[in-house]
């Protein structure tokens, strides 16, 4: 019980946030809006007028859709793979950072397969996709793969939201809502009234959700990678990509979610409960992910460099040639592999503003280095490119593609908004559960004794 | 003298403004006709019919354009007598074709050869043509035998004359090949020896898959003979196997290969059961709510 | 002959329609409203037994393969029975004449700049000579393009041809990236000839093409029902390109006609990149003993045209 008057208490202290939005939120909103609008504008030009129109070309068929959407499904597995198992392992200092995980997953799960769509010729022959499906085709599994993450990841965000929805419910008498807002929490809470039963089984179908989240995020980020890797391609036929993908996915995860702990923590003063060791934790896990990036690198390009092969080595020296990708090449380096160990790994540099600065740049870093996954080794064919026309044979990305990356980050962040005024972006009721009080279930019990006693 | 130039100059200019113009018109009263040209080649066909192609054009090289809708007359001397055959048209093309059935008896000269004339009149703007060709009817007729295991075609080349009876010619140069989607495939050229010609057929061309081909003789725009076309079918070519043998690990197919649809399928039924399994424990949450509300 | 000129003289009628509309409209060029008059030679005469001359309709076509319209559909899926279509290219009698582009691309009904046969111009190392390389599909027996497609939009024929359902294609472009072969390319840009779901369509004539979609060389097997070689065999000037059926061992140039297995034998034929394992039915003859210097291809090109095709080949 005590609890549970602790969670009133908290709930009633960010109630500002959650309540009957103020002109500034609207402003935000309407600014948010106005872009995705510019890049719905681009979309339509590019159905009347064609591919043509983008920077896309019969060699770099795919450009910054792909990279956008490769890097914010990366986040979204990211998202789901540490929310996961940060629940089941019961880390305690985690348990604020759950939603924005959740959130995170969720958002970009919408947002990302978006920029595959962009990518297709004929987007109105979808359904060809349920039609005459293909096994054989990673795109078939990465389809297959991303709607069942979608579908489970809304609903386990559902679920986690489940007890909050009920405190809201509980107090919405107490704050200041729309009618419609407090009906709807009565709905969405299901009835949950705290009864130790309700409790168990809500913990229960949360940890099941926690432990298959875990494998589908793996399984369907690797068939992402997989739509390179089953490519005869230099540079993407790599047994690496798998493995390679779920890093990085981790890794701009994390960045992105030291960025978000920040906006929160400073515009709804979040300083209690996003704490200096949240972000000192996170960056220390971003300075490991950074040397076993590093090291990935690393090992990927030390087996290129001692390859001979023609074609793969035309390849690094368009990584290594200052007039081509060299400086995109060399500053992305630097920023993924080496930034966060200088930065935040030495203790002169390190504080809140460094590690979320340096959380920025990795993010930033961690794209361009996806844009050089793709862009150049689809620009380095087996046969010569003996094209006449320069754009057939570069690809630079028009204002259309640009203006589409700019929509989708906008939407994003609009969702966020959306979500953190309808529910409070830390889960309040979860926080406060003590320690040791929700046990691991373990369903499939052991038949007979592990060890003697 | 210098009351001459005053008056020169005058009458030259009259001079050249008379001149100058009735040179003009004259050109175009008096046109100047193209010239034109016909071809004309004889064929006999497999089935022993004959085809005379006639084409009539202007130009030469890249310049060269048939005429069309012109009526070309053909003519043959039957014992030193002209003798109409018909009138053809050309095509688009400036091309036009005569089909002559095999028993139709062509009149022949004293040495056995049959004389075409094409001639074309002329039209407004074009000269008129003729050409003649003559040609001597020859036949063909082809036999296999197996002689000790080695495959022969045997080729005889004869004329028939003005009784009936085969008259053997020899000298004849033959292309001897098989069949194929696009064109002939010439395996040997012979030479016939008193009306005969015989070519060993070799073991290695590939039939269909009963091994039937069929044996093309033919004679290539011959000066006496003309273009003759003579096949005959058989069974000598090599069975081919039509059938693909299947790479065991292509996944180009239509259906996947069975270990991929039982992981996915496994993969999948794991994830969704233990979906579904919270979602019935989520769900019994409001049932139990609902059992409090009736205690209450 | 009666029908034939009431048909002219309908002809004649609507012509006259149409200038009455024009010049009504306000003195619009009318002279492109004539049709071309049928010629009289489109029939043949046939000179019979008995002396007397009739009419024939002239053949249309010389059919080879039944059916000879082009395949639709499912039918196009399976392949020409008994056929194993292949090409063989004689790199020494290439000069990058550029007639099969042409062809390809009137026959294709494709943009001066979609190409489904280039030609580069290729080095194998830094000593030897560049020689020019006209490169098309090369209808792979285990094609990397087709095992990816997520929507079974291009499929492999028995008769050794790859083609793709332009009804069907989502236009993920998977396919292009597949290939390694660079040999497939997108209708990026819409063109008034272009038509989805026509009901002339079929996948081996490719058109009208579909705007979004994938397009690549395509063998003509519309062509081989007929017993045509394909437009790029057919126009080649010099004959460096031969096609024909694996089955029959021939391919020919429309010249000659030469038995395969012997030709690839003893000129030292090759696959391009064997090592893929992709096994391209498309052969290749060394450019050994050419006909012409390399340099008789850049004839058509500009200075500047030439230097970048120096330079992509200077720098393996």
């Amino acid at each position: 019980m005590k609890a549970q008057v602790k969670a009133n208490e908290l709930l009633l202290e960010n109630k500002a946030f959650i309540e009957k939005p103020n002109k500034q939120w609207f402003i935000r909103v309407f600014v948010l809006a106005v872009l995705i609008c510019i890049g719905l504008y681009a979309l339509v030009l590019q159905v009347i007028e064609g591919h043509l129109i983008t920077g896309m070309r019969d060699n770099v068929v795919w450009g910054v859709y792909i990279v956008n959407f490769v890097f914010i499904l990366g986040l979204s597995y990211a998202g789901a793979l540490i929310a996961g198992v940060f629940h089941l392992a019961r880390v305690e200092w985690a348990k604020p950072l759950q939603r924005i995980l959740k959130l995170i997953t969720v958002f970009s799960l919408i947002v990302g397969p978006i920029y595959i769509l962009l990518c297709l010729g004929r987007p109105e022959r979808l359904f060809n996709l349920f039609l005459y499906p293909r096994i054989q085709s990673p795109i078939t599994w990465d389809l297959i793969a991303i709607l069942t993450d979608l579908i489970f990841c809304v609903v386990y965000l559902y679920f986690t939201y489940i007890k909050d929805f009920a405190l809201l419910r509980d107090n919405s008498n107490s704050l200041n809502l729309y009618g419609w807002r407090k009906k709807l929490y009565k709905f969405l809470a299901l009835g949950y009234q705290n009864t130790p039963e309700q409790t168990k089984l809500l913990n229960q179908a949360l940890d099941i959700m926690a432990a298959i989240i875990i494998p589908t995020s793996i399984i369907a980020y690797s068939l992402l990678a997989w739509l390179f890797g089953m490519n005869l391609k230099v540079g993407w036929h790599s047994a690496m990509t798998a493995p390679f993908f779920v890093l990085s996915a981790v890794y701009s995860g994390i960045a992105l979610l030291i960025i978000i702990m920040w906006i929160y923590r400073k515009t709804q003063k979040l300083e209690k409960v996003f704490t200096d060791n949240h972000f000192l934790y996170l960056g220390f896990a971003l300075v490991i992910l950074s040397l076993f990036y590093g090291y990935f690198y690393f090992s990927q390009y030390i087996t290129d460099w001692y390859n001979l092969q023609e074609t793969a080595n035309r390849l690094l020296d368009k990584y290594l040639d200052f007039s081509q990708y060299g400086f995109h090449f060399s500053i992305a380096i630097f920023l993924v592999a080496f930034l966060p160990s200088i930065i935040i790994g030495l203790p002169w540099f390190r504080s809140i503003n460094s590690i979320v600065l340096t959380s920025v740049l990795v993010l930033a870093g961690l794209w361009v280095m996806r844009y050089l996954m793709i862009v150049p080794v689809l620009e380095t064919p087996y046969l010569p490119m003996q094209d006449f026309r320069e754009s057939w044979v570069h690809y630079s990305a028009t204002w259309i593609e640009w203006s589409l990356t700019i929509a989708g980050i906008s939407a994003f962040i609009l969702f966020f908004i959306v979500a953190s005024k309808f529910a409070p972006i830390i889960p309040i009721s979860e926080m406060l559960e003590k320690k040791g009080e929700n046990k691991l279930v373990i369903f499939y019990k052991t038949r007979r004794k592990l060890s003697k006693k | 003298m210098k009351p001459t130039y005053i008056l020169s100059a005058p009458l030259l200019f009259l001079f050249f403004f008379c001149y100058v113009p009735t040179k003009t018109m004259a050109a175009t009263n008096i046109q100047k006709k193209t010239k034109t040209r016909l071809k004309v080649y004889y064929e006999k066909l497999p089935n022993s019919n004959k085809k005379i192609s006639i084409i009539l054009f202007k130009g030469s090289g890249k310049k060269m354009a048939g005429i069309k809708n012109a009526e070309i007359f053909l003519t043959t001397y039957n014992l030193e007598e002209e003798q109409v055959l018909t009138s053809l048209y050309t095509d688009a093309n400036g091309e036009a074709t005569l089909i002559i059935e095999a028993n139709y008896l062509f009149p022949k000269d004293e040495h056995g050869y049959s004389i075409i004339k094409a001639m074309y009149h002329g039209a407004d703007s074009l000269k008129a043509a003729k050409k003649q060709i003559k040609f001597m009817d020859l036949n063909i007729d082809i036999s296999f035998d197996i002689v000790d295991s080695i495959k022969l075609i045997t080729v005889s080349t004869f004329e028939i004359d003005s009784i009936g009876s085969k008259v053997p010619i020899s000298g004849v140069e033959l292309n001897i090949g098989v069949e194929r989607l696009f064109s002939t495939l010439y395996l040997s050229k012979i030479k016939t020896k008193k009306g005969i010609g015989i070519m060993e057929f070799p073991n290695d061309i590939a039939g269909d898959s009963l091994g039937a081909i069929n044996i093309i003789v033919k004679i290539d725009d011959d000066d006496d003979y003309g273009t003759i076309t003579k096949s005959a079918k058989n069974n000598w070519g090599t069975i081919v196997d039509y059938s693909i043998a299947p790479n065991g690990r292509t996944l180009f197919g239509d259906e996947a290969p069975l270990w991929m649809i039982i992981s996915v399928f496994v993969v999948l039924a794991g994830a969704w059961y233990h979906f579904i399994l919270a979602i019935y424990k989520v769900l019994k949450i409001k049932k139990i709510e609902q059992n409090l509300l009736q205690k209450s | 002959m009666k029908d034939k000129k009431g048909n002219s003289r309908r002809k004649f009628l609507s012509a006259g329609l149409k200038i009455g509309v024009a010049t009504a409209a306000g003195g619009l060029a009318a002279a492109n409203v004539f049709e071309e008059p049928p010629t009289k030679g489109e029939k043949i005469k046939v000179l019979t037994t008995d002396g007397t001359v009739i009419e024939v309709e002239k053949p249309v076509t010389d059919c080879k393969i039944n059916p000879c319209v082009p395949a639709k559909g499912v039918e196009a899926r399976k392949g020409i029975p008994g056929r194993s279509f292949v090409m063989v290219i004689d790199l020494a009698k290439c000069k990058n004449a550029r007639k099969c582009v042409e062809s390809c691309q009137k026959g294709h009904d494709l943009l001066p700049d979609q190409e489904l046969m280039k030609v580069y111009l290729m080095k194998d190392n830094p000593e030897s000579e560049p020689f020019w390389f006209p490169k098309n599909c090369f209808h792979c027996d285990n094609p990397p393009c087709v095992k990816v497609c997520p929507v079974g939009a291009t499929f492999k024929r028995t008769d050794n041809i790859v083609l793709v359902d332009a009804d069907r294609c989502i236009g993920c472009k998977f396919c292009i990236s597949a290939c390694p072969y660079s040999a497939r390319i997108l209708n990026w840009a819409d063109k008034e000839s272009y038509a989805s779901n026509d009901p002339s369509y079929s996948p081996e004539t490719q058109v009208p093409g579909q705007h979004g979609t994938v397009s690549k060389c395509d063998f003509c097997p519309d062509r081989a029902r007929v017993g045509k070689l394909p437009y790029c065999a057919s126009s080649c000037p010099m004959g460096a390109i031969y096609f024909g059926d694996k089955n029959e061992d021939a391919v020919t140039n429309g010249e000659e006609t030469l038995r395969f297995k012997e030709l690839i034998k003893e000129r030292v034929g090759y696959r391009y990149l064997e090592e893929l394992g992709t096994e391209p039915n498309v052969y290749y003859l060394p450019p050994v003993n050419r006909m012409f210097p390399y340099e008789r291809g850049f004839s058509k090109l500009s200075e500047e045209q030439k230097e970048i095709l120096l330079n992509s080949i200077s720098k393996p």
